[in-house]
């Protein structure tokens, strides 16, 4: 879902109210650019697209269903939470073409975490195709980067060389929270960990299994 | 051209009709022709686009939207910054040599519409009174 007018109308009063002879225009035009930055560097827009491997095929379209441009590629997992890895073979906006590691022998029903960012064409009034859950949450951050990135104009009647700066700097610790704060799930008292590397192991024994009938370079 | 009732600037008719109120110009015949005021608005607005291209890129990329007559055509400018595009209009109509028009006069409106798009304060006005250097001739 897209960025609920509400949410929109507030963000622009509050820049406007912070740059006296700004237009709603030029600040649409950065609004853009703050939550590409914010989205991109965060890691924050995600979205699982289901899709099929079958026998001996390793390259794979991947489109995004619910708007945006995919950034980059997460995780492939199937039901039993096997990993398939890929790489990035090419970025189409909004699309990315990715190529499996390793053929697969059968047929297989698979889903892809992917990270996502805003896309042009904007919405309707020009607005960015964002999700709806974006202003609600950092409502605050994306106000900041967008008076601080205008406040660095070069000429303009709000054109502020000393806030400017602080301001961005205030993006720049939101995108932060943010990335931690999807990371860990959202979680009070959350974290980002998993068993370390080497308690992986390719047997059977060792109680974490891996599709993989021998060890590969890539650490399993 | 007959007076206008718009207050709002938002058509041609409205900013040329407000620039005759500064120009104190509104009984015929004009000593501002249409022709030449729509001339000023349009080289105001191509001024504004040099200062602040904001106002205009994001909805005309590299075009300009021009006007050749005094109507109610809309004209897309956002309303904080209309009224800068009313001094601009009324500099470049006085910068026309006329004897009864101090060029100080017309830079000073220069000034304030420049002022206005790229900074907070517009300076005052020069007074309508002839220069020194006027009156003692």
């Amino acid at each position: 879902m897209a960025i609920q007018k509400q949410d929109l109308d507030r963000l622009m009063n509050e820049c406007e109210v912070q740059l006296p002879g700004a237009t709603r225009a030029g600040i649409r035009g950065v609004m853009f650019n703050v939550i590409d930055e914010f989205l991109s560097d965060s890691n924050s827009w995600p979205e699982w697209i289901p899709f099929t491997i079958t026998q001996n095929t390793q390259n794979y379209t991947l489109t995004p269903a619910k708007g945006g441009q995919i950034k980059r590629l997460g995780d492939i997992v199937d039901s039993n939470r096997v990993f398939y890895p890929a790489v990035v073979a090419d970025l189409l906006p909004p699309s990315i073409n990715i190529c499996l590691v390793w053929p697969q022998n059968n047929t297989v029903s698979v889903s892809a975490l992917v990270f996502k960012s805003v896309v042009l064409p904007n919405q309707h009034g020009d607005i960015p195709d964002a999700p709806s859950w974006l202003l609600p949450q950092y409502e605050r951050v994306i106000e900041a980067g967008i008076v601080g990135r205008m406040q660095m104009h070069k000429a303009k009647s709000y054109s502020d060389g000393m806030n400017g700066p602080i301001n961005v700097k205030r993006l720049r610790d939101g995108i932060a929270m943010a990335r931690v704060q999807t990371a860990r799930g959202y979680l009070k008292g959350g974290q980002a960990w998993c068993f370390p590397r080497n308690f992986r192991t390719n047997s059977q024994v060792g109680g974490v299994s891996t599709p993989f009938p021998t060890p590969s370079s890539w650490g399993v | 051209m007959a007076g206008t009732t718009s207050f709002t600037l938002d058509s041609v008719e409205s900013y040329i009709g407000d620039a005759r109120t500064i120009l104190l110009d509104w009984t015929p015949p004009y000593r501002y022709s249409d022709d030449s005021l729509l001339v000023a608005f349009n080289t105001a607005l191509l001024e504004a686009r040099r200062l602040r291209p904001d106002m205009f890129v994001y909805k005309f990329g590299d075009r300009m939207p021009s006007f050749s007559a005094v109507s109610s055509e809309q004209v897309p400018i956002e309303p904080q910054l209309r009224l800068p595009i009313v001094y601009g209009l009324v500099a470049h109509a006085m910068l026309r040599d006329e004897e009864d028009v101090p060029v100080e006069r017309a830079n000073s409106f220069l000034m304030k519409f420049q002022n206005m798009l790229v900074g907070i304060f517009a300076n005052p006005a020069a007074p309508t009174t002839p220069s020194p250097r006027q009156q003692s001739s």
